[in-house]
């Protein structure tokens, strides 16, 4: 690589490929930003074109008009923030008994921890709809996030970044006379705030963005999430009304790349330099 | 020590409470059906657009002259309502009466998720005598009658007016050889280099919808996929059908090869075909896409004038009782009373369930009264298979690979032998 | 000690504090058990209600023929021989392998790249970060109407633009050739940023004076990456090597929207079959126990991956 980009023509190439590769990543969103804006006969037109002709509003009108869209916005937030927060909490405990804690058979659980999630969540959907349903929750937020509040996708995420940190972090602490718990919160948390923050972004995007699981639990529109709702305007046979489709996914996606704009600063002036130390 | 005390504690008390919770719950049946002394029954459907709206506001007018019953409608997408029905029915929380296609229903009502609904036919018989008889016909399995009709509709062929002007066509195309030969005539290749810039045809190879359009076109021939409950994919007729087709599409470049039916439809949309065969949704498509359109019959086929239909029926399931069942009867009644039946077809789309409505009482939406007149000859897809998904796997399969130009025989052979293996296992 | 050293002890120690460490009195062995539970409670009777449960019952009926509405009998493996011997189904599970195969490289060496680009000072960072991470923002539904959009034979954006060069993709999706691998591609597409994310993290927390103690050592920008940057990745690696490997092995999302298993079964997954079994046939029984068959070839797949690793560790010692 190096001896590549030392020449000019190595260089320019270099530089041509990635702006080619960053216009292959970014071209599919831009087609969703534009083609939010563009008319069905627009949309139709042959040859396609990139820009909207003559940009409209309308699909967004037509979004309003036919969900009670600020509700299901609402509902979001609950269920995906709702996760989000319990599953952090939940998870970041385990990973530190699973990191931290030097107790017997603690490899095996995760072993079989691990185990779990090889297991397809279409296979154990019924089962899983059972409880709910058998708890009675079946409509309700409680329903949505509680099977989900706690993952061992985050317990192991979160265990691989604490057995990282460096012990001499907390026996510092314990000389002090910190408890386990004092250990945990103000040691292990803060040093491993990029990895939290991954997941809490994860956790966050994928129940957010989730159709099938707000679907199956919920029973009305009043409970449905945003991005489920959405999924009401496709037409019959599956044909979709493009723009409409696109102006929703516009709308629905605009949350979470303002949540990822405001993280994405963490990552840089987070722990890196002051954690370690 | 304090700081890790609350871990605990809560810890506790949320395993206390969770299997409180389990065990209590557990001890609760399904909601009560009843609220304010009215018996609610919760229904699911699959139209989200023009046709739900109709649809739920005649739900609606029937609630009102009702009072005793409430039936609650639950849009969805088909895809959902398949997704749902199974965990939402083995909890008892699943609609009491549920639409869908006839074809993909055998599969429920094999595994004894709905439950028969002759008691309709009996009570109602008056009115049940004018529902259209194919679309009787498709809601019955093992000769009882599950479903009561809904929405049952022939594939038309709608045609790009404009584009039939330019290439100097006035009339749409009455048999497979005016049709092909007009196709042709549409299908426009400026530039030459062998990738029509305009196609005489949107033809799906495969798909949902595509699976309809071929059992209508291999019917039109004489032939079919299975007929009393043996594979006849493989026969002469069907050979010559999709030779018939692949040809055209090879050698005269009338349509792109290997659409499913999405892509046909955008295909028809974007002005770069100038027919397609499509239920009725696709009125209203061509009208979104600013298509001056017009409707007509599938021109007929060598042997017959066979045309493949949408058929969706209503259902109840096992979670519906006996009370339930009266009121869902009650509904069906109301739904295909005639005055409704006009209503709903003005304002869905779809063609009247019944057989005493005329094209006159459908003025009101042209679309629609030409769409009526054709409702006979129905040829439904492959009804009564268990498997209905996999058996549609082997024919999209089929068709697919014929109108790519793989050899016909070959690839009607293969299918043919593992639609015929699925129908042995089920028979075992 | 070299900085190398105390980098691969950063990320090693702990494990060899683990299980095989040496057994303290039982007093404080007994402590630690109680201190751990008090953590790891919360999380374990959650996932016990709605994981462990759903699947010792998915167990269960895989020895069932269940439908979800009828009485089910007790019919021991012939579900699984069902599996074994159907050729659809055995299919399936190649289908599988080739999608985990070509999936799995690809999306840990673009992530790991992308972090290493984006972890660099350079101008615009931020963006370049959302740009990458936007795919993985847009929901699979959006992102697949999207790249049809782009695609489509006939209609299709890039396909006309590549037309009036003269150049005709052809019908990807359609093509059972070119279907699987435009599936890998648009899924790479869509994850990278994810793990991505995850990578940057795991650069995030490795310590910087390692960095300017190897530059001091005169070590290369390829013996940074090799000595510093690689060790101390390992958790991060390791992670996204055993999720994209299990992600792959149960690719459904992507090939429900983009192909639904077409053409002609060409992409369709176990998890695809598994799902058409259970919700569309109603053989629960039967799609039960393709999620234990499949849950077992994971958990031998990720067993290798896991020994690897742990030989890795012992390799550096």
């Amino acid at each position: 690589m190096t001896a590549v980009t030392r020449t000019w023509t190595g260089r320019i190439l270099l530089l041509v490929l990635t702006l080619a590769a960053i216009a292959f990543m970014v071209l599919p969103t831009l087609i969703v930003l534009l083609t939010a804006f563009k008319s069905q006969a627009n949309i139709d037109r042959w040859p396609p074109t990139l820009l909207p002709g003559a940009p409209t509003l309308d699909n967004f009108a037509t979004i309003l008009d036919t969900l009670p869209f600020a509700r299901m916005f609402l509902n979001s937030l609950v269920f995906a923030g709702g996760v989000t927060v319990l599953t952090l909490i939940f998870d970041s405990l385990a990973a530190y008994a699973l990191a931290r804690i030097d107790f017997r058979g603690r490899r095996t659980l995760l072993l079989v921890l691990i185990a779990t999630l090889m297991v397809p969540f279409q296979a154990t959907l019924i089962p899983v709809y059972q409880i709910v349903a058998d708890l009675g929750w079946v409509n309700t937020f409680q329903g949505m996030i509680v099977p989900r509040a706690a993952s061992v996708f985050g317990i192991y995420l979160l265990r691989q970044f604490f057995v990282a940190l460096p012990r001499d972090l907390d026996s510092a602490a314990r000389l002090d006379g910190a408890g386990e718990f004092r250990v945990f919160w103000s040691i292990v948390l803060p040093n491993a705030l990029p990895a939290l923050i991954t997941l809490g972004l994860f956790s966050f995007v994928n129940n957010w963005n989730d159709l099938l699981w707000p679907l199956i639990f919920t029973t009305t529109p009043e409970m449905a999430t945003a991005v489920s709702g959405l999924s009401l305007l496709t037409g019959q046979s599956g044909t979709a009304p493009y723009g409409v489709m696109m102006a929703g996914a516009l709308i629905t996606t605009a949350p979470l790349v303002i949540v990822f704009l405001f993280f994405q600063r963490r990552f840089v002036e987070g722990v890196a330099t002051t954690g370690m130390k | 020590m304090r700081e890790h005390a609350r871990p605990i504690r809560s810890a506790r008390w949320r395993a206390a409470v969770a299997a409180v919770l389990l065990l209590s719950s557990a001890a609760c049946g399904a909601p009560s059906a009843r609220s304010d002394g009215k018996l609610v029954l919760t229904l699911w459907h699959g139209f989200t657009e023009a046709d739900g709206k109709m649809y739920e506001k005649l739900i609606g007018d029937f609630n009102r002259a009702n009072p005793d019953i409430e039936i609650r409608p639950q849009a969805n997408t088909w895809d959902v309502i398949a997704n749902k029905l199974l965990p939402a029915l083995s909890a008892n929380l699943g609609p009491d009466i549920v639409a869908q296609p006839t074809s993909s229903a055998v599969t429920y009502i094999k595994k004894a998720a709905f439950v028969p609904l002759d008691g309709h036919y009996r009570e109602h018989a008056a009115d049940a005598a004018n529902y259209v008889p194919a679309a009787v016909q498709a809601s019955k399995v093992d000769g009882r009658n599950y479903g009561v009709p809904f929405a049952f509709a022939p594939d038309m062929l709608y045609y790009n007016k404009t584009m039939f002007e330019a290439a100097g066509l006035h009339e749409p195309p009455k048999t497979w050889d005016e049709w092909v030969e007009a196709a042709r005539k549409l299908t426009v290749d400026q530039n030459g280099d062998g990738v029509p810039e305009q196609y005489g045809l949107a033809l799906t190879s495969h798909g949902a919808a595509s699976q309809v359009i071929w059992s209508g076109m291999l019917a039109q021939n004489g032939g079919g996929v299975i007929r009393d409950g043996q594979a006849v994919l493989s026969g002469p007729r069907n050979t010559e059908t999709l030779t018939y087709w692949q040809n055209a599409v090879r050698e005269h470049r009338i349509s792109p090869a290997g659409m499913d039916d999405l892509a046909a439809t955008d295909l028809f949309a974007a002005k770069k075909a100038a027919m397609i065969v499509l239920g009725p949704w696709m009125a209203q498509r061509s009208k979104q896409a600013g298509i001056d359109y017009g409707i007509a019959p599938i021109p007929a086929g060598p042997r017959a004038k066979s045309v493949g239909t949408h058929s969706i029926s209503m259902y109840a399931t096992v979670q519906a009782d006996e009370a339930k069942l009266a009121a869902a009867d009650r509904f069906f009644a109301f739904f295909n009373g005639k005055q409704r039946q006009i209503e709903w077809s003005v304002g869905s789309g779809w063609p009247p369930n019944r057989t005493d409505v005329s094209p006159e009482e459908l003025s009101a939406n042209p679309d629609v009264a030409s769409i009526s007149r054709s409702s006979e000859d129905a040829v439904v897809d492959f009804g009564g298979v268990v498997d209905y998904t996999g058996v549609s796997t082997d024919f999209d399969t089929a068709t697919q690979k014929s109108i790519t130009g793989e050899p016909v025989s070959r690839v009607l052979a293969e299918s043919h032998r593992k639609i015929q293996a699925k129908l042995n296992e089920e028979r075992e | 000690m070299t900085a190398t050293e105390q980098g691969a002890r950063a990320y090693r120690a702990p494990r060899r504090l683990g299980g095989n460490g040496p057994r303290r009195a039982g007093g404080a062995e007994a402590g630690k058990g109680r201190r751990a539970a008090s953590f790891l409670a919360p999380a374990i009777v959650l996932l016990a209600v709605f994981q462990f449960w759903p699947i010792i019952q998915t167990l269960l009926v895989s020895f069932t023929d269940s439908s979800g509405f009828n009485e089910a009998n007790w019919v021991g493996l012939d579900n699984y021989l069902k599996i074994a011997t159907d050729p659809e189904v055995r299919q399936s599970f190649l289908t599988t392998g080739i999608y985990a195969l070509l999936f799995t490289p690809s999306v840990v060496v673009v992530a790991l790249l992308g972090a290493l680009l984006l972890n660099r000072k350079m101008p615009m960072r931020g963006l370049a970060r959302t740009v990458f991470f936007m795919p993985f923002v847009m929901s699979f539904a959006v992102a697949a109407l999207a790249w049809q959009f782009l695609l489509d034979p006939n209609v299709g954006l890039v396909s006309h633009w590549l037309g009036n060069v003269g150049v005709h993709l052809g019908d990807l999706l359609e093509s059972p050739t070119w279907a699987m691998p435009t599936v890998v591609f648009v899924a790479v597409w869509k994850m990278s940023g994810f793990y991505l994310i995850i990578f940057l993290a795991g650069l995030q927390a490795i310590p910087r004076h390692l960095y300017e103690a190897a530059q001091v050592d005169g070590a290369g920008v390829l013996r940074r990456f090799t000595s510093v940057t690689l060790p101390g990745l390992m958790n991060s690696l390791e992670f996204v090597m055993i999720f994209a490997l299990i992600a792959a092995l149960q690719a459904f999302d992507q090939i429900y929207i983009l192909t639904k298993g077409g053409p002609y079964r060409s992409t369709e997954t176990v998890v695809m079959t598994l799902f058409t079994e259970g919700f569309g046939n109603l053989e629960r029984g039967i799609a039960s126990a393709l999620a234990m068959t499949l849950m077992l070839i994971t958990l031998v797949f990720s067993a290798i991956q896991y020994r690897w690793f742990g030989r890795r560790e012992g390799d550096q010692g």
